[in-house]
């Protein structure tokens, strides 16, 4: 029992504890933040490209706009040589003013980024075509407007050089700084990893080193337990050796005293009839010491006839296998035969015999009519011999309704007797045995009369009490369960078998093994009919949390009430005790 | 019935008076404007007359020259659109590009070039054009547009069609339309 509750609570450890929990818990948060920093760290590189692949990404806008101050310079160029008129100029002026706007993915104009001495250049150009006038140069302002425009146009040119330069450098800054930012995200992201990949590991690593601790644990327990169960068979195989060996011997007893018994039967009823037809060929008054001589003769064969034949049914009932020639009888008949057979005692004391029942139940038990007719003859022999004259003798047949439907069939015999002393009821069933009171009044009897009524109950799953007031009389009530067919039988062998078995199973204190087994057996009782119990057991069992702890001391006092009425419900054989 | 000579008169004379004036409100150059670029010159550009010539089309022999007033002809409407280089929504009066391409016999498998009045060019199938709702603006929030914000006239693309994300293909100060 000890040694199953073990395994059962090695099984039920078979899980993941408090500290497995909370690694678990950490490995979790670690790769949450793992994941959060891979999808900041990709979302900063998507948001890099999509800047760098884009249209208005500030490197194309540099290019058009070096572009466009060229294209300026040429028409200024243009202009001063007298090809264009001033009109152009502005017009590639303005178109590239339009491009310094434009605004790129950055949120910066061009016109922001670029160098002050660009702007600056641009605007003194400005300020020279404005002050011009419209259409062709003339040559004399030719020769005013080259000495001033040139230089500019010189200086406009090597600055928007310089756009490119400015740029790169801006570039190469935020790539720095984006390489940077993207380092330390890459940096944190990998010490995630690691983190993440150490907790987890050591997580799996205590799992699969408890798991295999928790394996080795089980393995031993089973295989101690094989090799208990291996020494349980070979002493079982020994005592079974040793039984076969006694119940030969005693079979051979068996054999020698009913071939003895049949061999002393024999003669003796030779005797008694012959001392029977000499006795009533002699006259009363012709020798009375003779007639004294045959009495005492009669008396002792009959004595010695009837211890024969109690010998002789003894070794009967030794004799195995009886329980298989059982046939269902009626105990009423069995009950009224004895009387019957012996009536003529009965008269001859002149004793009055009531045979109470209620004529509508019925008294079927399974039995061997022969052995329980001889039972039932002995007791009411024993009332009638032990008797007072003129008493009564009580006899009772009750059919008794259990909850259990293992119905029990009461037989009582009560006489007004001299009653037996308490101190020797419970030698009454050993052989030869004899009450005190009996010998000392000198009543006949050989001792082995309630010997065979006690092995023909034993046999027979019965339970006999004797109650008994010395000088007043006594009670012998047998209990014999109620003939069942075998269907029945087995149906409520499975009943209680199950009970019994919860019963042993939930006398266990930690919680959480009798949280489960009350889960168990609850249910399985309920679906055999005890409904009551299995729903308490079903409701207790809910009642308490999965701890592995010592029950409380409440629910412990819940349980062994369960147990109780669990126990109220098995029937007598488990529970009751014969008072022989 | 019978006919009022007087008042036939009249409603000819008024509508002759109102064609007239409209016709000479187009006529006159509209004033310009000072530029809102903070990059621009502070002389402003004179915009094109109504009349002056400021697309000319060529498909090969065939060369068809357009006006702001001529281009008007063809049909306008507005649109708004997302301006992307400025990155704000604007209102544009615009003509279609299809219609100035039916008007020179332009095919659509033709190959097309944009020229600008910076000599930028951009190249594509009138198709890819057409099926992308090509426009021509003429107009912003029903001024002209500056020549330092990319006017008089340039191409724009409606939200969500296939060149709008294509920015090369916005060809500002639309000079001339080529068949390759």
């Amino acid at each position: 029992m000890e040694r199953r509750h073990a395994l059962d609570r090695n099984v039920m450890r078979f899980r993941v504890s408090g500290g497995q929990k909370v690694l678990a818990f950490i490995a979790l948060l670690s790769f949450l933040a793992l994941s959060f920093s891979i999808i900041v760290t990709n979302k900063s590189s998507i948001a890099e490209s999509k800047s760098l692949t884009s249209a208005t990404a500030p490197a194309s806008s540099i290019i058009f706009t070096q572009r466009e101050t060229l294209v300026y310079t040429v028409r200024l160029a243009q202009w001063l040589d007298q090809q264009i008129p001033r009109r152009e100029v502005q017009i590639a002026r303005a178109l590239l003013a339009q491009r310094l706007a434009v605004v790129n993915t950055d949120g910066k104009s061009v016109g922001q980024s670029a160098p002050s001495g660009y702007l600056q250049s641009l605007f003194k150009t400005d300020s020279i075509v404005d002050g011009s006038s419209p259409g062709i140069l003339t040559a004399k302002e030719h020769a005013q407007l080259a000495q001033l425009l040139n230089p500019e146009i010189e200086g406009l040119i090597s600055q928007a050089r310089l756009l490119v330069s400015e740029y790169q450098l801006a570039v190469d800054s935020q790539l720095t700084l984006s390489a940077r930012a993207s380092r330390n995200g890459d940096f944190i992201t990998l010490l995630l990893l690691i983190f993440f990949m150490t907790i987890s590991g050591g997580w799996f690593v205590w799992i699969g080193r408890t798991s295999i601790s928790q394996y080795r644990l089980s393995r031993d327990l089973v295989l101690a337990e094989g090799r208990r169960l291996e020494l349980l068979a070979a002493e079982l195989a020994a005592t079974n050796a040793v039984v076969i060996e006694l119940e030969s011997l005693n079979a051979s007893k068996n054999e020698f005293i009913s071939n003895i018994s049949h061999e002393l039967r024999t003669p003796l009823t030779s005797i008694i009839g012959y001392v029977d037809v000499l006795s009533a060929n002699l006259q009363v008054d012709s020798n009375p010491q003779l007639i004294e001589i045959f009495q005492i003769l009669d008396r002792s064969a009959t004595i010695l006839l009837s211890l024969v034949q109690s010998l002789l049914t003894l070794s009967q009932l030794d004799s195995p296998n009886k329980r298989d020639s059982f046939k269902p009888i009626d105990l009423l008949e069995i009950t009224e035969d004895a009387i019957f057979i012996l009536q003529t005692e009965i008269e001859k004391k002149d004793i009055s015999v009531k045979l109470k029942y209620n004529p509508d139940d019925s008294f079927i038990v399974a039995g061997d009519s022969g052995l329980i007719s001889q039972a039932f003859i002995n007791l009411i022999a024993n009332a009638v011999k032990f008797s007072f004259t003129a008493k009564e003798i009580e006899i009772g047949l009750t059919r008794l309704i259990r909850e259990d439907a293992r119905n029990m069939i009461s037989v009582s015999i009560r006489d007004q007797g001299i009653g037996i002393p308490q101190s020797e009821i419970s030698h009454l069933s050993e052989r030869f045995y004899r009450a005190s009171n009996a010998v000392s009044e000198h009543l006949p009897g050989t001792g082995l009369g309630l010997a065979i009524v006690a092995k023909v109950i034993e046999l027979h799953g019965a339970h006999l009490r004797i109650e008994s007031n010395l000088g007043k009389g006594t009670i012998f009530t047998i209990d014999f369960p109620e003939y069942l067919s075998p269907v029945e039988t087995l149906i409520i062998n499975r009943k209680l078998g199950l009970l019994a078995e919860a019963i042993e199973a939930i006398q266990i204190d930690d919680q959480s093994l009798l949280k489960a087994k009350l889960h168990e057996f609850g249910g399985a009782l309920g679906f055999y009919d005890f409904a009551d119990i299995g729903g308490e057991l079903l409701s207790l069992s809910r009642s308490l949390e999965d701890v592995e702890k010592v029950a409380d001391p409440e629910t412990l006092r819940l349980r062994d009430q369960l147990v109780l009425r669990m126990k109220a419900v098995l029937p007598i054989k488990e529970t009751g005790e014969s008072n022989v | 019935m019978k006919l009022d000579t007087k008042r036939i008169c009249v409603a000819s004379l008024a509508t002759l008076l109102l064609l007239t004036g409209i016709n000479g409100a187009e006529g006159v150059s509209p004033k310009p404007t000072p530029t809102k670029n903070p990059y621009g010159a502070s002389v402003p550009i004179d915009p094109p007359g109504p009349n002056d010539v400021i697309l000319t089309v060529t498909n090969h022999s065939k060369v068809v020259k357009f006006s702001l007033t001529s281009l008007r002809k063809l049909g306008t409407t507005q649109i708004s659109i997302f301006e992307p280089f400025v990155k704000v929504r604007q209102t544009f009066t615009v003509v279609s590009l299809a219609k100035i391409f039916k008007s020179a016999n332009i095919p659509s498998t033709a190959k097309v070039l944009t020229d600008a009045l910076n000599d930028y060019i951009y190249t594509n199938t009138a198709k890819n054009f057409t099926d992308s709702q090509a426009q021509l603006a003429i107009a912003r929030f029903g001024g002209p547009i500056p020549y330092d914000q990319g006017g008089p006239i340039r191409i724009i693309f409606p939200d969500k069609s296939t060149l709008s994300k294509n920015l090369p293909s916005w060809n500002w100060s639309l000079n001339v339309i080529t068949v390759k």
